[in-house]
């Protein structure tokens, strides 16, 4: 979870951001907004539980309309500034539609990030179990939970350092010299890129694989593909791009570089058809979003 | 500025092309919608990689291993959403058969809603006590070691079924290559079209572009469903329309010469007065060509 | 040995050829990319126009111009970006355009960047870059929707949450249309959310993985982007335009580095596909050969 890891942004004071002040919390309105939507959460469940079942499926379907149509407005309502970059009176209970944007999607990283937790807890389930009853391999499982382990206390290790060096209670060589950020270094720079580079260097194993069994010359469609594929192959290599480099690019002859002819493949066959695909692909999820807003979609919305 | 100078300097510069096409395009899935919604019959082609679900959990149910579903590197969005609903389609025919499941997460928030809908499954089945909480995972939310968990997972289970749908990146020929190498059938959907090479590559059925968001309406044979697929296919009919006008207007424009003092902007050649450039057949990209 | 004998073996040496155990392929494959990276062969470049058009746009800028750069990769992706990435910082400290670095894909991006930003920093050419005088690094942003969102909107407030909305990079950037270009160097579908969102601010760069590129090539056909720099071969396009611009012959470059990891990892990847093509043709041959076999027979 990449965005847990940096700050939330704070939004601009006004409708959706209140002011940060040293005033007494209790005197603060974000103290009470907070308590105020935990108050008004309970209320909604209260209630909700209590709705009869037939009205829920409506109820669930209009959330997930209005929550729809919330990034849908984001594309038509005016922003903060114009394209000349002149300010637009905001019209929003004094605020910016753009302002609520953030504010709305921090909200909803808060609840994946809860959500987190389920994932975490799946896996103690899973990897624990194996461990305790000593099933076949359970030696990964162990392993697992013991990298996991180390790579928490690590991780919370250098970052109440990085904490200390933010207050300048300690300098940041001072911290680098510690056990913790030294630790955190290894097991983070030294091991865990190094085998995310790995797991990414294998694609070039399974690649050549894949296209040695897959790539047969079946038909005439297959040794047309073929064809291409090898000529698109080699204008990307210098060592084939010489044998035509002698060619004049801007003469007849140059119709038959490698060059010429891989990006003429790339810009006017290829491009074409990746456009294709791509207004089927967009016009696909606009029917699906259609669908889900609607509540027509069974299955994933509640029955 | 005022709102409503806004909304005039707004529709200067960017125009209502845009909104006026998305409107259209809603009205036609709208219209269809409450078209097969009073009955009017509506059919759509076969789709052989959602034919072959049955079969290929047949099959592991024969050979007594697990089927394996990866919802892909997506968020909880539409795409995800769409590729759990046809899990949920496809562990219905498991629960049937008695075929034991994988179902492998990246996301938190994806692996809960997918655990309370398989379960949803299990119980509409009427077998809720089949359901074993572990056969939904979570694995990790880095992108290779999710690959990582997922080729072990294959490995060791030697699992007879692939159904990889949604969202995939780099590490979807990683997890197909393993699947192929267990001698596994494979269907595979993704959206990321340029992994749809290496899926074909590897696997038996792929489902391509947009037929992954027909499959929902596809295995459901929902009237309703069924009638917005028709909308979307009224709106490529329109947009081949734009495109061959387009292209019309456009050729006509190349062939017009350009004036003098333009096509020093225009990075022309020496002796160059058109927008393409004749003389070479595989035209090169150049500047003056682009736009 | 008699006849018979002959072709059954002839057709058992077809049948091995054409189901090859996985692992003879990447045995060979490990053999040809370990000798090649410690003993690359140097081959002539034949520059990409895509490639060319960014670097001659970004060379065209003026001397104390602002460019946004988003680093998106990782080391994951470093075979392709990092060459990239570092020819883009060399060309930008020698014509002395100043950057800003932001990340959206990964908390590690800014890390990495800074790494490979503080070495060349250091080289002759480089007019001894200095961190928030020349450049200035924004960090990582969790959103990258809402993080191009507000750029586009303003991008004062949007680096203010960074505290780096004053640094001296940052003078006369009133708008985004202020910065010069947007440099997305990636790994990840990052550059379509500026594709949505950018409003022809800017004119958008991209330096992308080379499968990545099929995706892309269509937005530069269509003048989206001003320039597509394409994998490994990209990152050796922009050597080799840095050497064109800055030969070593001359003498006040001669301590200029213009090749790094782009031509370094050209010849591994170029003998690569060599296999990749030559595993291909022998499957088909030993595949044709049987089914004359056995129409023979």
């Amino acid at each position: 979870m990449n965005w847990l890891i940096a700050q939330v942004e704070s939004p601009e004071p006004g409708f959706w951001g209140l002011p940060h002040t040293d005033a007494p919390l209790l005197t603060q309105g974000f103290f009470w907004a907070i308590v105020g939507s935990l108050v008004g959460m309970v209320v909604v469940i209260f209630f909700l539980a209590r709705v009869p079942s037939n009205f829920r499926r409506p109820i669930a379907v209009a959330f997930v309309f209005l929550a729809g149509m919330f990034y849908v407005l984001e594309w038509v309502l005016p922003r903060g500034k114009d394209m000349s970059g002149e300010t637009v009176i905001p019209f929003l209970f004094g605020s910016n539609y753009e302002d609520a944007v953030p504010v709305v999607a921090n909200l909803s990283q808060i609840i994946f990030g809860l959500l987190l937790a389920l994932g975490i807890l799946s896996i103690f389930r899973v990897h624990f179990g194996r461990l305790f009853r000593l099933e076949k391999d359970w030696f990964f499982s162990f392993v697992l939970l013991g990298s996991m382990a180390v790579m928490i206390v690590f991780g919370l290790m250098n970052w109440s350092l990085d904490q200390a060096v933010a207050r300048e209670a300690i300098t940041s060589e001072q911290a680098s010299r510690t056990i913790a950020a030294q630790g955190f270094q290894f097991v983070f720079f030294d091991m865990l890129q190094n085998l995310d580079a790995a797991m990414f260097s294998l694609i070039a194993f399974f690649i050549l694989s894949a296209a040695y069994r897959a790539f047969r010359i079946k038909s005439i469609e297959a040794t047309i593909m073929m064809a291409t594929a090898l000529v698109v192959l080699m204008s990307f290599i210098p060592i084939f791009l010489a044998i035509t480099n002698w060619l004049p690019a801007d003469q007849f002859v140059g119709n038959f570089r490698v060059d010429t002819i891989g990006d003429w493949i790339l810009d006017t066959i290829n491009a074409p058809a990746l456009r294709a695909i791509d207004l089927g692909l967009g016009l696909g999820i606009l029917a699906m979003a259609i669908r889900i807003m609607l509540g027509l979609e069974r299955g994933v919305s509640v029955d | 500025m005022e709102l409503q100078d806004y909304w005039l300097q707004y529709k200067l510069e960017w125009g209502w092309v845009e909104y006026g096409t998305i409107l259209l395009v809603v009205a036609f899935i709208l219209y269809n919608i409450v078209r097969a919604g009073r009955g009017k019959g509506v059919t759509i082609r076969r789709i052989p990689g959602l034919d072959q679900i049955d079969e290929a959990v047949g099959r592991a149910t024969e050979v007594g291993r697990p089927i394996l579903m990866v919802p892909g590197l997506g968020v909880l969005d539409g795409i995800t959403v769409q590729a759990i609903t046809i899990f949920s389609s496809i562990v219905r025919t498991a629960v049937r058969f008695g075929t034991p499941i994988r179902l492998l997460n990246y996301d938190g928030a994806v692996y809960a809603v997918a655990q309370e809908i398989v379960r949803d499954v299990y119980l509409s089945e009427g077998v809720p006590e089949q359901f074993d909480p572990d056969s939904v995972r979570f694995v990790s939310d880095r992108q290779f070691a999710f690959a990582a968990g997922v080729a072990g997972v294959i490995q060791r289970e030697k699992v007879a079924a692939t159904f990889f749908m949604g969202a995939f990146y780099a590490e979807s020929i990683i997890m197909a290559e393993n699947a192929n190498m267990v001698g596994a059938i494979q269907v595979a959907a993704t959206t990321q079209f340029i992994q749809t090479p290496f899926f074909i590559a590897t696997c038996d059925y792929v489902l391509l572009g947009d037929e992954f968001y027909a499959a929902s309406a596809y295995l459901g044979r929902q009237p309703v469903l069924l009638g917005s697929l028709v909308g979307a296919d009224w709106a490529k009919m329109v947009f081949v329309m734009f495109v061959l006008i387009a292209a019309i207007a456009h050729s006509f424009e190349a062939r017009t010469p350009v004036p003098a003092d333009e096509r020093q902007d225009l990075g022309f050649a020496d002796g160059q007065i058109y927008k393409d450039r004749p003389q070479l057949f595989f035209g090169k990209m150049t500047k003056a060509s682009r736009f | 040995m008699t006849n018979a004998e002959e072709t059954k073996a002839e057709s058992r040496f077809w049948l091995t050829l054409q189901a090859l155990d996985r692992r003879w392929l990447y045995l060979i494959l490990v053999l040809i990319v370990s000798w090649l990276v410690l003993q690359p062969i140097e081959a002539p470049n034949v520059v990409s126009t895509r490639s060319e058009a960014l670097y001659d746009y970004l060379s065209g800028l003026d001397e104390g111009d602002v460019v946004l750069v988003e680093s998106n990769w990782t080391n994951s992706t470093r075979g392709e970006s990092r060459g990239q990435f570092q020819a883009l910082m060399r060309l930008l400290m020698r014509k002395k355009i100043k950057f800003v670095i932001t990340a959206i894909a990964d908390p590690q991006a800014p890390n990495i960047a800074r790494e490979v930003i503080e070495s060349i920093a250091k080289e002759p050419g480089s007019n001894n870059y200095q961190e928030n005088v020349d450049w200035v690094m924004a960090g990582y942003f969790p959103n990258g929707e809402n993080h191009v969102m507000s750029m586009v909107n303003d991008v004062r407030k949007e680096l203010a949450t960074k505290g780096i909305e004053d640094s001296p990079v940052m003078e006369g950037i009133n708008d985004l249309s202020d910065m010069k270009a947007i440099i997305n160097v990636t790994a990840s579908a990052t550059i379509l959310i500026w594709y949505e969102r950018i409003r022809n601010k800017a004119p958008i760069g991209l330096m992308c993985t080379a499968v990545m590129s099929a995706e892309n090539i269509p937005y530069f056909v269509a003048g989206q982007l001003e320039g597509l720099v394409i994998g490994a071969k990209g990152g050796f396009d922009f050597e080799t335009l840095l050497a064109e611009e800055f030969p070593d012959t001359n003498p006040e470059f001669s301590e200029y580095t213009n090749f790094e990891s782009g031509r370094r990892y050209m010849s591994p990847l170029a003998f690569a596909l060599m296999l990749l093509v030559l595993s291909v043709v022998a499957g088909n041959v030993a595949m044709y050969m049987l089914r004359r076999g056995g129409e023979r027979s």
